[in-house]
């Protein structure tokens, strides 16, 4: 840590000696996106047979993050109801994003985290807060730190300032931004990328208060977000406008590609959604036309090639402690059960 | 009483205003009622149906129905079959069901069911339904759907199914190979109409014949060996139940499935049918949810199959908005007549009460016997394969459900297939007609002279005073002491009374006075006992139906004359001997009071009657509202000693009285039914027919009251009967007027 720490201090002053030779426009250095990793938390808050196009937007959204460079063990993958199984399916053990029927999203290998009724508020704020238990599994903890990106991405049924969850409980906008403060205050993220695809899906994103965080939402506070197409061989709809299009966009994004987030943003103009995007970047220090897609959809890694010698500084050998070469083994008891100590003291 | 009012009741303004303008007030809430009621029909005051569950994606998925051939080879094969083997029978060809089921690969069962006919000579019939289950292949079997058709007989008078059956096993062979059933669907064939239908769910629904009828059963918690008060053992050889209890025994089934979501039944008798009308009235005037209604209603419209309900047409759709009212009026007001008997209009109606969602599809022709539709002569004819796209589209719509049916109205009007009006539209056209009573009944309270009251207390306040005054000059006591309440006074002068003489006339007659005053005074207990005494009269009409018929048939009489003539005899015996009865129970005559105040009661039962029965079947508490409001507004006390006009005004009211007694209303309106029906007979025939028609009533009244647990009889005769016998005590007896005293 330290070594890269270094390294990359000697990179920024080399950099910023460039650039004060252009005047006052914020270095480009400072521009790009310092973060090390990549984290995908995507959530179907949603249930049952009729919300089938919920779980195909959450799983289409899984499979772009996926073919663009985040692993199994980045993405939290939070899925409330298993359509795939559903016995009203008629086509079994799969899920469609398209009435071409031609990518199963529900395909090889989906590792869903959190499934049926894990999928709760409770879970989902311990989830980004990293309040776990003790013995929850790697695979269901978000393992962030201040270097991490983080795509958060929810899609199910709201309303103005809350999220419904199964159908049982609903998660605030407040109790949203109050988690994502927690998660800044305690170092879980560089940048956040916040996309929610519900009906006024806007209003989630707006009570955030914490920095380095960039919100877009599929519909205005007051906006319906509507399903993009039926798929009659299933009976369903199939999934919602705003993720049919933002899929349309991610398929021609590769991890070397050079689409912004600004692109990103106008994806859906009002004519193909029916809703009115909304957008949220005052929290946001970058410019999101300068920002890459691929820092919060890929896992692409800065690499900088250097031909330069880089001089290390010798670093201090580590004087060895004198240790205690005889050990008294400690002697162990047990505790008496009640505590006496405290009687005795007051009589 | 004279505690809870205010003292100063009398003159308050609103008092004095409500004793003036209570009569026309009573007849401008009468009459907004009505015209509240026919306003509903207008396209402004009711509203467009629409989709309450999410759930039900209606028509979403394409058809895949591919059994038109099927049907047809299954409709000739059962007629073929019937023809062959059933023509002179009534029974159903079980066998070939059960073979064609089998073939079909569903767990096929068979369900007997015996029927002790309750009255005369307690014959007994039994019956057989054939049901086929069809697994639903991916899930566990929580939950059903279940399509069924009545089987009809060739010698039937009604319609046949057999498109009906056809088309539903068609249906079954073309729905056993698919995998996305997430309910079972149970196919049934039931016999006997809807009494097959009672029994099969009764016996689905574990309601043994142990187990009484069903509203004592489930409408209670009472279970068997439950204490209970019986009659018959403190009088042995006396029942007044009679075996009834046990008339239907539903036996028990072999196979069950889970909890039923909802049932359609199909009544096809061929398949070239014209339009398809969807039936929905159930038992006791329930209705199946709102949001059933309106997807079948929708799916026909998709699977271009044409339909109606009542006198809406899907294929006519007026641009007049006159035309659109009167269509949307005779539409509501022809649902409303046919729910006030509260008797299914098909064997979905039974399904109602155990909490599913039932409606019946029934193909009609251009000239049907229910009725010529306009223009239906222009339509094309439906197939197998519309009617068969038309039901898979529901039911795989009905496959969505997550939950019963919950999410829509269960409490509706229809003014035409696609517009409805709420229980909260409804209902004030009822409750106007309640409140016209209730504003009588507050009009009556007020101005009841109150106890101890003013009138009669002024007087021997006044006599008081003047005995005082005339004492004053023999004794000095006397006088001071005149605003006490009378046992004082009385005591008062029982002391002067020794040394006063010339005071010794008034005295007395003071003392008769106080004792008159006494007596008069209202005994509640008095009034409860008459009043308790002509429920328990309507609870024994009730009942009586049993034991009618058992006399009858010692006599050989069929037990529809024997209960209708007893009946008539009970009613005639009631109207003699009901005005006297309070003086049975009582000493001394009846007061005005009393008398006002039996009135008040009345008028508040009757419109919480009528608002009870109104909020579960609006139909019926309507009509009865409607019938015996103008009854309650011209009742009133009769005092002695009036004008001729007046007499000739009492003579008219006991008339309309008479005319609304129970069994009168529905003898009328039998004979102006069959009036309307055939205009051309002469008049004693009519009356005969229209006698018959109220015969055949009544006894499908008191059966359905026994069999499936329809109130309206039991209505009739214990709540609406004791109500009648009081107005028509109300308006024989006649009382000393308050003045008088």
């Amino acid at each position: 840590m330290y070594f890269s720490c270094k390294l990359y201090h000697v990179l920024l002053t080399v950099a910023g000696s460039f650039s004060l030779s252009y005047g006052l426009e914020i270095p480009k250095e400072f521009q790009n996106s310092n973060h090390s990793n990549n984290w995908a938390v995507l959530v179907d808050t949603s249930r049952f047979w009729f919300n089938y196009r919920h779980v195909a937007n959450v799983l289409s959204i899984y499979r772009s993050v996926k073919r663009l460079g985040i692993p199994d063990s980045q993405i939290i993958l939070m899925i409330s109801d298993d359509m795939a199984c559903n016995p009203r399916n008629p086509r079994p053990a799969t899920i469609f994003n398209n009435a071409h029927e031609q990518i199963n999203v529900y395909g090889d290998d989906v590792e869903v985290d959190y499934r049926g009724y894990e999928v709760s508020v409770e879970n989902f704020v311990r989830l980004l807060t990293g309040r776990v238990p003790p013995d929850t599994p790697r695979s269901k903890r978000l393992l962030t730190d201040e270097g991490s990106n983080i795509l958060i991405y929810l899609t199910g049924h709201g309303g103005d300032g809350f999220l419904k969850f199964q159908d049982s409980e609903e998660i605030t906008s407040q109790e949203l931004a109050d988690a994502l403060e927690q998660m800044w205050q305690k170092r879980r993220y560089n940048e956040i990328f916040f996309l929610i695809d519900t009906c006024q899906a806007s209003s989630m994103y707006e009570k955030f208060y914490s920095p380095n965080i960039l919100a877009t939402a599929s519909s205005l506070v007051g906006e319906d977000s509507l399903s993009h197409h039926v798929d009659s061989a299933i009976g369903v709809y199939i999934i919602d406008r705003y993720t049919y299009y933002v899929l349309e966009f991610l398929e021609n994004v590769h991890p070397n590609s050079k689409r912004t987030m600004s692109e990103f943003f106008a994806v859906c103009p009002k004519s193909a959604c029916i809703s009115t995007v909304g957008v949220r970047r005052d929290l946001f220090k970058r410019d999101p036309s300068k920002v890459p897609i691929t820092d919060f959809f890929g896992s692409v890694r800065k690499v900088i090639i250097t031909t330069d010698p880089i001089d290390i500084l010798e670093i201090p050998k580590r004087k060895r402690k004198a240790e205690n070469k005889t050990k008294v083994i400690e002697k162990r008891e047990y505790l008496p059960q009640f505590p006496m100590h405290l009687v005795q003291s007051t009589v | 009483m004279g505690l809870l009012s205010d003292p100063e009741y009398g003159s308050v303004k609103w008092v004095i205003v409500l004793k003036k303008v209570h009569k026309p007030l009573s007849l401008l809430l009468y009459i907004g009622a009505l015209v509240w009621f026919i306003m509903l029909g207008n396209k402004e005051f009711n509203n467009e149906t629409y989709f309450s569950e999410n759930a039900l994606l209606p028509g979403l998925v394409t058809n895949d129905f591919n059994g038109e051939h099927s049907a047809k080879q299954f409709f000739n094969e059962f007629l073929q079959e019937l023809e062959d083997k059933y023509e002179f029978s009534d029974a159903m060809p079980v066998p070939w069901l059960v073979a064609k089921m089998s073939q079909l690969h569903l767990e096929v069962y068979t369900h007997n069911f015996t029927l002790n006919y309750p009255l005369g000579n307690e014959q007994v019939y039994t019956g057989t339904n054939v049901y086929g289950i069809l697994r639903a292949p991916r899930t566990s079997s929580l939950e059903a759907l279940v399509v069924t058709a009545p089987y009809r007989s060739l010698s039937s008078h009604q319609k046949g199914t057999a498109a009906g059956i056809a088309l539903m096993l068609a249906f079954a062979k073309f729905a056993r190979p698919q995998k996305y059933w997430a309910k079972d669907i149970i196919f049934l064939i039931t016999e006997h109409e809807q009494l097959g239908m009672q029994a099969w769910l009764e016996a689905y629904h574990g309601l043994h014949s142990d187990a009484e009828t069903f509203h004592t059963s489930l409408g209670t918690f009472w279970t068997p060996g439950t204490p209970v008060f019986d009659l018959g053992k403190l009088m042995p050889g006396f029942s007044l139940n009679g075996d009834h209890k046990k008339c239907l025994n539903p036996g028990k089934l072999k196979g069950r499935s889970g909890s039923i979501q909802a049932a359609i039944n199909l009544e096809f008798h061929t398949p070239k049918i014209k339009y398809i009308e969807v039936k929905i009235e159930g038992l006791n005037g329930q209705l199946p949810n709102l949001d059933l209604v309106n997807l079948v209603h929708k799916l026909c419209v998709k699977s271009g199959v044409h339909h109606s309900f009542r006198n809406s047409y899907s294929w006519i759709r007026s641009r007049n908005k006159m035309d659109d009212w009167m269509n949307g009026f005779w539409t509501m007001f022809d649902m409303v007549i046919a729910q006030i008997d509260g008797v299914p209009d098909g064997n979905h109606g039974l399904f109602h009460r155990f909490g599913i969602e039932a409606v019946t599809l029934e193909g009609r022709e251009a000239t049907d016997p229910a009725g010529k539709a306009p223009r239906a002569q222009a339509l094309s004819t439906a197939t197998f394969y519309r009617l068969g796209i038309a039901l898979e589209s529901i039911l795989r719509s009905l496959n969505n459900l997550l939950e019963r049916f919950h999410q829509s109205y269960f409490f509706y009007l229809l003014a035409a297939t696609n517009r409805f009006i709420s229980i909260g539209q409804y209902m004030p056209s009822l409750c106007l007609l309640c409140v016209a009573m209730l504003v009588k009944a507050l009009s009556l309270w007020v101005s009841i002279p109150q106890e101890g009251d003013d009138d009669s207390d002024k007087k021997t306040k006044e006599k008081t005073k003047k005995l005082a005054k005339e004492k004053h000059s023999d004794s000095e006591s006397a006088g001071e002491e005149k605003s006490e309440d009378t046992p004082l006074r009385l005591r008062k002068i029982k002391n002067n009374s020794d040394d006063v003489v010339p005071g010794e006339k008034e005295k007395t007659e003071l003392k008769r006075k106080v004792k008159l005053t006494d007596e008069s005074s209202m005994s509640v207990v008095n009034i409860g006992a008459n009043y308790l005494l002509v429920h328990l009269i309507g609870y024994a009409v009730m009942n009586s139906p049993v034991i009618l018929s058992h006399i009858g048939a010692k006599y050989n009489l069929p037990s529809e004359v024997s209960v209708f003539y007893g009946l008539i005899a009970i009613s005639v015996f009631l109207i003699f001997i009901t005005p006297v009865v309070p003086r049975l129970v009582r000493t001394a005559r009846i007061t005005h009071e009393e008398l006002s105040l039996v009135n008040i009661l009345l008028l508040i039962e009757l419109s919480t009657v009528c608002l009870a029965v109104g909020m579960q079947n609006f139909p019926l508490g309507f009509v009865i509202a409607m019938l015996y409001t103008p009854l309650a507004l011209i009742t009133s006390v009769v005092v002695k000693g009036q004008s001729r006009l007046s007499s000739v005004l009492l003579v008219l009211k006991r008339v309309i009285c008479l005319l609304v007694h129970p069994l009168v209303a529905v003898t009328l309106s039998m004979i102006v039914f069959s009036n309307i029906l055939f205009p051309e007979e002469p008049f004693f025939d009519m009356m005969a027919r229209g006698r018959d028609a109220a015969m055949q009533a009544i006894m499908f009244s008191i059966v359905d009251s026994m069999i499936y647990g329809n109130w309206l009889f039991n209505l009739a005769t214990a709540v609406l009967l004791p109500i009648w016998i009081i107005f028509w005590q109300i308006s024989c007896i006649k009382v000393d007027s308050p003045a008088l005293k």
